[in-house]
């Protein structure tokens, strides 16, 4: 692959736990503005390479770089920070708050988050929290849930707490995604909605890095496809090359002839 | 009267401590056992302070804080990365070494506690009376409510009821969860502390049985019976549970027992209340483990 133009770099990765190597030598790229999914079937170590991404486990040997930082060692808020936002598959989101406050819970930097400011308070954080307001709603208006801005986020349906969770990472401006069965649950109708969002948002500049199941989605919408198996890579390439993959079709699509 | 301004001087001292440990408890999910501790830290600072060196009651206030902060970030730094269940034991095994400390060294006076400690001055007035004493802790507990109520309306206290929510969530949007945890719990010690100082010039004697385990125990209570992450209910909880044993004594409850009633009361009350109605008398939350 090109490497210019190159965001996460993951070079030669390995996580045991115990005696179980669930990542082995793990090496792939993933090109900026591109959606590149991450298939396997279950315990083929995507979740855990997501996890060492993020700085939620560690690595046992090799390097991970965002553009040229490495950021393999670094705590999770350190890698969030640097540009990686995640979605977790169990989502994950604060249920007891709004979902305007889930929202403005991801927004960076803000000055009222710091306890001193929060005490002298002033108008430069009634400002502050208007922005933030105005930016939350406008990321709930345009993921259809605006409706339930002031309703905790445990009363919302399935589907809309997915939309909220994407909301949430969105609000963290990172300019990589990692999103872990972004459509799971979702119905047909939601599914194409997701897809669509994606496309958009790579298009707007973002880079999505996926974990997806449903193979006809990953087919549709990844630009490259990186196939794990027991926690090694057993092929990577545009979604034709490996859907037409011997050692793919065997081992994870399940074609025999 | 004097009895009536004593009580009000205990409800606001403990509507102080309520509301200091509810911003753990009740806000960011962090059950601490060792407040009585810090509280006692506190205390302490401020005897010693105005048996040798000066009983002005903002030095003393600024001393007992400084102290008191000290003391918790020893607690935190350790115990402050553990998930919840584990912090609970932590912060019980520092209240038990604190607790011991106070009992057994010379300085603090044993077991015996330290009496004769002078009245406080404010700017060169000695504060005698027991209705001014009753003023000093109103005051603090009102600066108490009042800041509580800023950084819990705060986008910061958003990020406490996140941290109780979803650790590992808050620091996947990039904001480091021990740095919020640590800022709660040195803003909760200054004013566990402050409350101290208030304590100590209120009875102007010291008895260490008064920061017991029972105690912070007693604090966890009134957080629970007034609702976790409700401030108005842990002033309701301090006013309703200092007032209610006083009632003894217009009942035909012996003096030789009503220590033990009281207790079993309490323990009752904690029960109850962590069966049947967990949001507290006001509270908006039901459940602060998860």
């Amino acid at each position: 692959m090109a490497s210019a133009d190159t965001i996460l770099r993951l070079e030669a990765l390995s996580k045991s736990f115990g005696g179980l190597q669930a990542v082995r030598d793990l090496s792939f790229d993933v090109n900026a503005g591109t959606i590149t999914s991450l298939i396997g079937g279950n315990g083929a170590g995507k979740t855990t390479a997501f996890n060492l991404i993020t700085g939620n486990l560690v690595p046992d040997s090799g390097h991970i770089y965002l553009r040229d930082a490495r950021v393999d060692g670094l705590p999770p808020h350190k890698v969030a920070r640097a540009g990686i936002a995640r979605g977790f598959q169990e989502l994950r989101l604060f249920n007891r708050l709004s979902a305007r406050d889930n929202v403005e819970a991801a927004i960076p930097n803000l000055r009222g988050e710091s306890i001193i400011r929060a005490l002298i308070g002033g108008r430069e954080l009634m400002d502050e929290r208007n922005a933030a307001d105005a930016r939350a709603n406008a990321l709930l208006d345009d993921l259809t849930i605006a409706s339930q801005a002031d309703s905790l986020a445990e009363r919302l349906s399935y589907g809309q707490q997915k939309l909220l969770s994407l909301g949430r990472l969105l609000a963290a401006e990172g300019e990589l995604l990692l999103l872990d069965e972004p459509t799971s649950g979702l119905s047909p109708g939601m599914v194409d909605d997701f897809c669509t969002r994606m496309r958009r948002l790579t298009g707007n500049g973002k880079t999505i890095l996926l974990i997806e199941h449903n193979v006809d989605i990953v087919m549709r919408l990844s630009d490259w496809v990186v196939v794990m198996h027991q926690g090694t890579k057993i092929a990577e390439g545009r979604p034709e090359e490996v859907r037409n993959n011997v050692t793919v079709m065997h081992t994870y699509l399940g074609i025999t002839s | 009267m004097e009895y009536f301004i004593y009580i009000g001087t205990l409800i606001a001292i403990y509507a102080t401590l309520t509301i200091s440990l509810n911003l753990l408890v009740g806000y960011t999910g962090l059950i601490s056992i060792a407040q009585a501790a810090i509280y006692g830290v506190g205390a302490y600072t401020t005897a010693l302070l105005a048996l040798n060196f000066t009983n002005d009651l903002l030095i003393s206030f600024v001393c007992a804080a400084v102290v008191g902060v000290f003391v918790s970030l020893i607690i935190a730094l350790p115990s402050l990365r553990l998930t919840n269940e584990y912090f609970l034991i932590a912060t019980m095994g520092f209240q038990a070494i604190i607790f011991s400390l106070f009992m057994n060294l010379e300085i603090t006076g044993g077991a015996s506690g330290l009496y004769g400690i002078p009245h406080p001055t404010l700017f060169g007035h000695t504060i005698r009376a027991g209705w001014e004493k009753l003023l000093v802790a109103l005051a603090l507990a009102v600066i108490c409510y009042a800041s509580a109520l800023r950084i819990t309306n705060a986008p910061f206290g958003r990020l406490l009821r996140a941290v109780r929510e979803d650790q590992t969530a808050v620091a996947s949007l990039g904001k480091s969860v021990f740095r919020v945890k640590l800022a709660i719990f040195v803003f909760s010690a200054v004013f566990a502390s402050a409350a101290g100082t208030i304590y100590v010039y209120s009875l102007t004697a010291l008895d260490p049985v008064a920061f017991h385990l029972d105690e912070s125990i007693f604090i966890i209570t009134l957080v629970i019976v007034g609702g976790t992450g409700s401030l108005n209910g842990s002033i309701l909880a301090a006013a309703l549970l200092i007032l209610l044993p006083e009632t003894f004594k217009f009942m035909a409850i012996p003096e030789a027992i009503a220590p033990e009633v009281r207790q079993v009361l309490y323990g009752a009350l904690l029960v109850f209340f962590t069966r049947f109605r967990r949001q507290g008398l006001i509270g908006e939350y039901r459940d602060v483990l998860k």
